[in-house]
């Protein structure tokens, strides 16, 4: 579906204050459904981590509830949680201070 | 009883009884036909989980943006499923072999973790600690459940065992996280 040229201003707008204020993270959420090697497998598959990162990260989400599992502009962490519901984590966009 | 192997070539090869593979073609058909079809479902706040959890608005517009996509994908990743676990007629005995090509391993683990997300949504299971206590009608699905989970857990021991060059196991499911 196309834009308006008023949505695509705005957009544009949010965007250009998002890549000058706080930075954004992608935040993983722990569920009941995802056994522990897979989300550890879609950390290495996807954010190219090594086993003993994506390992930490995995038992984070699973012993704290959530994990900070990237950090960058908000379209990226948009991109990764869209890719992270595409694996079927539970995932999130927020402020990185929030 | 389903085994789960690495062929020679690397490739995640499934023996199914027919009966398992019939199930899981089932599922993947109605889990497809759920998506496309239901306007709303209470197993989409799992499938669909809001992108922001505290900007109601900004989730609305990433769900604008995001969620044909995401549909389109598990809708694909089901059909895939549904294709390889479908067969026709068998002679009693008879078992379904599966082999899973590198475009077809994500599509099945993915499709795994959303058909058992439907079915944590039917159970009730809200957490690690959810104590289930289905009734009757439900009661059917608690083992299908773990078998799901034990199914994928196994694909990705297999591929595991790949990554540091060991030959063929027979995967073991892990513990739900």
């Amino acid at each position: 579906m196309p834009d308006t040229l008023e949505q695509m201003d705005t957009r544009l707008e949010g965007q250009l204050r998002d890549a000058l204020a706080t930075p954004w993270v992608t935040i993983v959420w722990n569920d009941p459904v995802n056994l522990m090697n897979y989300v550890a497998f879609v950390f290495r598959s996807y954010f190219g981590y090594s086993a003993a990162e994506a390992d930490r990260l995995m038992l984070l989400v699973h012993n704290e509830g959530r994990a900070t599992v990237a950090s960058g502009n908000r379209e990226q962490m948009e991109r990764h949680v869209a890719a992270m519901h595409g694996y079927g984590l539970q995932a999130s966009v927020a402020r990185e201070d929030a | 009883m389903t085994s789960v192997q690495l062929t020679d070539a690397g490739r995640i090869r499934i023996d199914f009884e027919p009966d398992e593979a019939t199930m899981l073609a089932d599922l993947a058909g109605q889990i497809a036909d759920l998506i496309t079809d239901a306007p709303h479902d209470s197993a989409f706040t799992r499938l669909f989980p809001p992108a922001y959890r505290d900007d109601s608005a900004a989730a609305a517009e990433f769900e604008r943006f995001e969620r044909a996509g995401l549909a389109e994908g598990k809708v694909n990743a089901a059909r895939t499923v549904h294709a390889a676990a479908s067969v026709g007629e068998l002679d009693p005995g008879e078992i379904v072999e599966v082999e899973l090509d590198d475009d077809d391993v994500w599509p099945w683990l993915t499709h795994l973790t959303d058909v058992r997300s439907v079915l944590a949504d039917r159970l009730g299971i809200e957490d690690d600690d959810s104590e289930i206590q289905p009734d009757d009608e439900l009661l059917t699905l608690l083992p299908l459940y773990d078998w799901l989970g034990w199914l994928q857990g196994a694909i990705i021991a297999a591929l595991e065992s790949l990554e540091v060059g060991e030959g063929a196991v027979t995967g073991e499911g892990g513990e739900a996280d």
